[in-house]
């Protein structure tokens, strides 16, 4: 019963595992630009960056379109509210994966970013945004616990690289300080982009009644 | 049966109370230890595939199934603590008054549609019936529609007039409660919307009880919902949480669709 309604469900969750995907891509092309200094790449993350806004919206339009077709109830209802919910979190982390892009050319000739974890909070950021979009789309509220629990090792993360950049900072006082804000800027956007997988993460549970 | 809230609470500012309601057609056995209070100035929906036993559970709630041959009916009801079998059934009935699915005028004048039932009850005077007709028909939101022509005949209004035509003439008895049975499933949007309106407005004098089909509106304007299947009271609940995070997955099969 409802096959057509069904099939739709369907593709909002196809559209959800999409804008995800481009989501991990956008931190992914981070990652490369901070570790090999391609400046070409900060354009192309731009490019995702406006993607993952249009897929946004085009989800978004999914939305309306479903509840103004199918007057969803139960459920359906809370599926649609959480992808109306989800998308405005994957969204931000695709503008903070862009802020992160336009910071790294000025850190790009800079050795601190070899003696902080940045690169393993963007592993983690990474981790946490496919994670939290499998949990919703597998309503695994198991794999949504251990997302908001796994946000706790980002914010640690958070706080090595700003100890490190003190520390850098604080051992040569004739240098130059503004790599080591840059790299606390850049940290401070993997750690916001925890903070929306986590919030992802509670919406899946808010879906499964949890 | 599901209660999600405390029942204590909910039996404190009941109208009307089952308690194990059992009824058989025959060998069919209908509907099956309902247990349920119906809170007092609030929108209760009833709702439920077809032959669930919403309406028949309507109708025991002022004695319409009596006089069906095989009935046999088992538990307790009670209207604000007195049990109905207690009750002279006009009595009850003026109380407990009921709209049907099809609005069903007398065939006779607008105004002897609405005197007719203090008529039986005892009102003669002239001057008190027209008071009763005037409050009956304002609190229906039909007085403007029909006071010109409150002596023409009932058989000439539209659907929807007839309908709250048969509104004022259940609230010409002074009921505390009001049973509507699938009241506007044979009306256009329009006139819907005007009756859910007037109930909405209604509620605050009267208690009243609605078999519905339309999912949208038990939404829309019922305080509370509860929904039944083969005969049992599966859930229970505000109409928001029935709607949002209904407990028994019985009852999120049915009101997503998905059920049968």
């Amino acid at each position: 019963m409802r096959d057509n309604f069904n099939a739709e469900l369907k593709e909002l969750n196809s559209e959800l595992v999409e804008m995800g995907k481009m989501c991990v891509d956008a931190i992914h092309r981070d990652v490369d630009a901070l570790a090999d200094e391609k400046q070409g790449d900060i354009e192309e993350i731009k490019k995702v960056s406006e993607n993952i806004a249009k897929k946004q919206q085009e989800i978004e339009d999914l939305c309306y379109s479903l509840i103004i077709k199918e007057q969803p109830v139960a459920g359906d209802l809370r599926m649609i509210h959480t992808a109306s919910n989800v998308i405005i979190d994957m969204q931000r982390i695709g503008v903070n994966a862009y802020d992160v892009a336009e910071i790294i050319p000025y850190v790009a000739d800079s050795q601190l970013k070899t003696q902080v974890p940045i690169l393993m909070m963007a592993d983690a950021a990474s981790y946490m945004v496919s994670k939290s979009v499998e949990s919703l789309v597998n309503r695994d509220s198991d794999q949504a616990r251990k997302i908001i629990a796994y946000d706790d090792e980002v914010d640690d993360l958070f706080d090595e690289v700003k100890a490190s950049v003190i520390e850098a900072i604080r051992g040569d006082k004739k240098k130059d300080a503004s790599p080591g804000i840059d790299i606390m800027m850049i940290a401070k956007y993997f750690e916001r982009m925890g903070d929306h997988s986590e919030s992802i993460a509670r919406h899946v549970l808010h879906l499964l009644n949890q | 049966m599901i209660f999600t809230e405390k029942r204590q609470g909910d039996f404190m500012s009941s109208v009307i109370e089952t308690k194990d309601l059992n009824l058989w057609y025959g060998k069919h056995h209908a509907l099956m230890d309902i247990n349920m209070a119906v809170p007092k100035n609030q929108i209760t929906a009833l709702i439920g595939p077809s032959g669930c036993g919403k309406s028949t559970f309507l109708r025991t709630l002022n004695r319409m199934n009596d006089q069906i041959e095989g009935v046999r009916i088992e538990g307790e009801i009670s209207l604000r603590g007195e049990n109905i079998k207690n009750l002279d059934a006009n009595v009850l009935r003026s109380r407990v008054g009921m709209v049907f699915q099809k609005a069903n005028p007398f065939p006779m004048s607008i105004y002897d549609n609405i005197a007719y039932g203090p008529r039986i009850l005892g009102v003669h005077k002239k001057k008190e019936l027209d008071e009763i007709v005037e409050t009956s028909l304002k609190q229906a939101a039909i007085w403007d529609e029909c006071k010109d022509r409150l002596k023409t005949s009932a058989l000439g209004m539209s659907g929807g007039q007839q309908q709250r035509l048969c509104i004022a003439r259940a609230l010409a008895v002074k009921p505390e409660v009001l049973l509507l049975d699938e009241s506007t499933s044979a009306l256009d949007p329009v006139s819907t919307s005007k009756i859910e309106d007037l109930l909405l407005e209604l509620k605050k004098k009267y208690t009243i009880i609605m078999v519905t089909h339309n999912m949208q509106q038990a939404a829309r304007i019922a305080d509370r919902t509860a929904f039944f299947l083969l005969g049992e009271l599966i859930e229970y609940d505000n109409t928001e949480k029935i709607f949002s995070h209904p407990a028994d997955k019985r009852t999120e099969d049915y009101i997503t669709g998905r059920f049968g």
